[in-house]
């Protein structure tokens, strides 16, 4: 029994996500509240650097003496400027002291050196799109929970972004053209088959919220982590058109808003890229699973060439493996693709796609 | 460790991709390699458990042996039963998980630091951050760098035996003040192998912070090294924050009595045996992985293991392009390639890891990969071989006796003349050197097996279920292209002898059968070196192998011809030659 990876195209079912801080801080919803996708659900402060100052230096002092000349308890939030530590000589008609060098915590005395932390900028966690606070990890952030259309890519060059869908091309194979994006772009979230690099960076001035397409050449890398928004692919580098299941299903929802989470994959954590539309539901439909594994009838797309990004139902599964062209010897299957006829492909280079 | 008397092996490795059982047991008096189980290792979401994915794989041994492992309770039948189930020892290792992240505290750069790092590069784990007396940076710069480098290790050392000790413990402060800026549960394990003289203040700077291990000191002098004890420290925190981490690694481990140990110690164990079985020869084993490439090399008792955490030719594949330059990849390919299509190929293999090439023109790709992918690795572990091997030129490998494969991409290659050129072509070995590949990804599970019993491991890994490919002899030296260069001369027991000139530039293959011997006379042109001297000639008995004997008369390093029509042209013949691509 050979069980692949899942990639879910799915136009309506229960999502669940966690909004988690990098490190202790406060969650700012309960348990049942509604949020929209701006929501702040979670903050938490963040240190911008360290400064270290050596009192038995600055104060002229032994070691054992210095803390008594410390102004500010550990622990103590303190403004740029505020004295740290001060010790008067020549009998009080003048003091050596460290000040504050920025707004930020005095941290501790540690063997006679003063160690403190310049604040840096909070750290806002946004739920991303709209639905119910699922619960809470008290200090660390939240679960949340919508019902919608979920798309999986395969890749995500960062950032998670939410905007207005937009697409932009009349095919899944097409690229977006640069001049057609302009004023009206600004807080979309774009849809195409595929971008160049003019493309993107005129998105950038435009002020779009994401891109997501079937592919792009893997050269474009440098060029999306740049920018401030998310793009996301579905396919594959260099691949072909974005999948018919997602075009299809992103095109129906023009107009609406969406999430796209270009955050890369993690494989302990299972997250992926993606893109989720909250839609109304009357009841609370299935969550996605993952984890089946390869029989007849399973529909599942091929991940390598030739026939890289083809979308196909398994006819059979062979019992005794099957010599390639590359002269490899596999278990494999017959799968029927859509527009492509049946063909025999390894277990290996295929992934439940539903 | 024991070497109790046992009839039969469980061994089980757990990989990134797969999940491999292996059953060894007694047949005519020696330990054999008798069958074995495959599956997708399941740590990830959605099972997030190593358990689903073993017991798959011990499914398929049970099909093959008609033999089970388990009970109805899913508890190891151990041992062997009377009605012929289980086994009677049970090892296991283990590769899957992200690299540790170590952070690296010494004293001078070339000395200390560089022990230390080659402390970590012994097991799965990527140096995120290095301080040391050469270090510009202030203090709160290099506190700064640390918590953000987020160490789960930090390995502190410095200081011979009776030197410093101020300088060691300054520097441990700044980790120890790190400690108290990071939330409970966030904090590095220390490993301290530094001047012994300081062990407890190091204890008592980390007391209710860290957990502190101790180890012998990297550098008891400035001219000697100790690297074991550290290294087996580093393995033990390797399995105990990354291996635990693993859902169902608390019932694995229970299942034998030497817990889970990670697969590149288990491989360098077995090829320290099998070196000091061999009367001290020097054996180099591979194994290319997913994720991470493992160079094992053994003179006698004396291992030099090295671990690239991040080159493979799965998981990494896209990473490659941080260690390489994109022509040294596309140099190994016998047809055109844009940069483009071998880009994509390297970001999409990294995305679907467990997929196999199905065109002959992705198995160039493929194949070229592994090559570059042993040709750092084998770089980077160079320097740790310096004082062991007899290094006979400087920047090339040493002579080994034997060189073992291991990895999917060479077990997997389609004919193993292809496993070979990858071998030789990535490794680039000088001299006359065996080869053997380890058909069976049995290499990591022969060397969890080890940990129980190692003269099992060396009977197995010299049986036939380690093939042996033959031999190859490298030569070194130059000459104008097409120059006739050495002369051999084949003659095996039974059947005519064969002689051939092999010109500079290109690879030549004499077949010999697997387990049929020849004499094997090797005649280089003055200023060429078979391993024997400039120009020393030499006859010798060999026995055969899948491919036979190979006589590499490309250089070394190989010399590509710098005109790209001509070098895949060269490359062409190289594959076509000993490769039998799309044959």
């Amino acid at each position: 029994m050979y069980i692949p990876t899942t990639t879910h195209v799915l136009p309506l079912v229960t999502i669940r996500r966690d909004r988690i801080l990098p490190r202790p801080g406060e969650v700012l919803v309960q348990e049942g509240d509604r949020v929209e996708a701006t929501t702040i659900v979670a903050r938490a402060d963040s240190v911008a650097r360290h400064y270290i100052y050596d009192l038995t230096q600055r104060l002229q002092a032994p070691a054992a003496d210095v803390e008594k000349y410390v102004k500010v308890p550990p622990g103590e939030i303190v403004e740029k400027g505020d004295p740290l530590a001060v010790r008067p000589i020549t009998l009080g008609l003048s003091k050596l002291q460290v000040l504050a060098p920025a707004n930020g915590t005095m941290v501790d005395v540690i063997n006679g050196r003063l160690l403190f932390a310049a604040s840096g900028a909070d750290v806002e966690l946004r739920a991303g799109f709209a639905g119910v606070v699922a619960s809470i990890a008290p200090d660390h952030g939240v679960t949340l929970e919508t019902s919608g259309a979920l798309v999986q890519g395969v890749w995500g060059s960062g950032r998670l972004s939410y905007g207005i869908m937009r697409t932009m091309t009349v095919a899944p194979d097409q690229p977006i053209q640069s001049a057609t994006l302009d004023e009206g772009s600004k807080g979309m979230i774009l849809v195409g088959g595929t971008a160049d690099q003019k493309s993107l960076r005129v998105a950038e001035t435009v002020k779009v919220r994401g891109v997501i397409l079937g592919s792009i050449p893997a050269s474009l890398i440098p060029t999306t982590r740049a920018l401030s928004y998310p793009v996301v692919i579905t396919e594959s580098f260099g691949g072909g058109p974005m999948n018919e299941t997602a075009w299809t299903l992103l095109s129906s929802h023009d107009g609406r808003e969406a999430m796209l989470d270009g955050r890369s994959a993690d494989r302990w954590s299972g997250r992926r890229p993606e893109l989720v539309i909250p839609l109304p539901s009357p009841g609370s439909p299935p969550m996605p699973t993952d984890g089946a594994p390869l029989v007849v009838g399973r529909r599942v797309r091929v991940l390598r060439r030739p026939h890289l990004g083809a979308v196909g139902v398994i006819q059979q599964l062979l019992e005794r493996p099957h010599t390639l062209p590359s002269g490899a010897q596999l278990p494999v299957a017959y799968v029927e693709m859509e527009g492509l006829g049946t063909e025999l492909v390894p277990l290996v280079n295929l992934e439940v796609f539903e | 460790m024991t070497t109790a008397p046992t009839d039969s092996i469980l061994a089980v490795d757990i990989g990134n991709v797969t999940t491999r059982v292996a059953l060894f047991d007694i047949v005519s008096g020696d330990f054999r390699f008798v069958a074995q189980g495959e599956a997708r290792t399941t740590a990830e979401p959605p099972f997030a458990n190593i358990e689903e994915g073993l017991h798959h794989a011990l499914e398929e041994l049970q099909r093959v042996t008609g033999r089970a492992f388990v009970d109805a309770n899913d508890r190891l039948i151990i041992p062997t039963g009377p009605d012929g189930n289980g086994a009677d020892a049970f090892a296991a290792a283990a590769s899957a998980g992200e690299p540790l992240r170590v952070a690296v505290v010494g004293l001078m750069p070339n000395v200390s630091v560089a022990s230390a790092q080659r402390v970590a590069t012994s097991t799965y784990a990527i140096v995120s951050e290095v301080l040391g007396l050469g270090d510009r940076r202030r203090e709160a710069q290099r506190l700064d760098a640390l918590l953000a480098a987020k160490p789960e290790v930090v390995i502190i050392t410095g200081g011979t035996e009776n030197g410093s000790q101020s300088a060691v413990l300054r520097l441990a402060e700044t980790v120890a003040i790190a400690s108290r800026r990071l939330p409970d549960g966030s904090r590095p394990e220390i490993l301290f192998a530094g001047n012994n003289a300081v062990q407890e203040k190091i204890k008592e700077l980390f007391d209710g912070l860290s957990e502190v291990l101790i180890a012998d000191n990297l550098r008891p002098e400035l001219d000697s090294e100790l690297l074991v004890p550290a290294r087996r420290q580093l393995a033990w925190l390797y399995e105990h924050i990354r291996l635990a981490s693993l859902g169902g690694y608390t019932d694995l481990s229970q299942w034998g009595t030497g817990g889970i140990t990670p697969t590149a110690t288990a491989i360098g164990n077995v090829i320290r045996f099998l070196s000091e079985a061999t009367g001290d020869k020097g054996i180099l084993g591979v194994d290319v992985g997913s994720m991470s490439t493992v160079l094992a090399a053994s003179f006698g008792n004396d291992l030099a293991l090295t671990v690239q955490p991040d080159v493979g030719v799965g998981h990494s594949a896209a990473r490659l392009l941080s260690h390489t330059k994109l022509d040294h990849l596309s140099r190994w390919l016998p047809e055109d390639f844009s940069d483009d299509e071998v880009r994509n190929y390297l970001y999409n293999k990294s995305l679907a890891p467990a997929t196999v090439p199905h065109e002959l023109r992705e198995l160039y790709l493929e194949h070229a990969l592994a090559r570059q992918c042993l040709q750092i690795a084998a770089s980077a572990a160079r320097p740790s071989w310096s004082n062991k091997a007899q290094v006979s030129y400087g920047g090339l490998m040493p002579p080994f006796d034997t060189i073992i494969g291991s990895g999917a991409v060479l077990a997997r290659a389609p004919r193993p003349g292809q496993a070979a050129l990858m071998m030789i072509d990535g490794l680039q070995p000088l001299g006359v050197t065996s080869l053997t590949l380890d058909a069976h990804g049995a290499l990591p599970v022969v060397g969890a097996a080890a940990m129980q019993n190692p003269i099992a491991a060396v009977q197995v890994l010299q049986s036939s279920s380690f093939p042996g490919l033959g031999l190859v002899v490298s030569l070194v030296g130059e000459a104008r292209p097409g120059q006739n260069v050495v002369r051999v001369k084949l003659a095996p027991a039974h059947g005519e002898a064969v002689e051939v000139k092999v010109p500079f530039g290109s690879l030549e293959v004499l077949r010999l059968p697997p387990g049929q011997e020849a004499k094997l006379a090797i005649q280089p042109l003055r200023g060429f070196d078979a391993g024997f001297g400039s120009g020393v000639s030499k006859t010798m008995t060999i026995t055969g192998g899948e491919v036979g004997v190979i006589i590499d008369a490309r250089g070394r390093p190989i010399a590509f011809p710098a005109n790209p029509d001509k070098r895949r042209e060269a490359v062409s013949k190289w594959c076509a030659k000993l490769g039998e691509y799309g044959v």
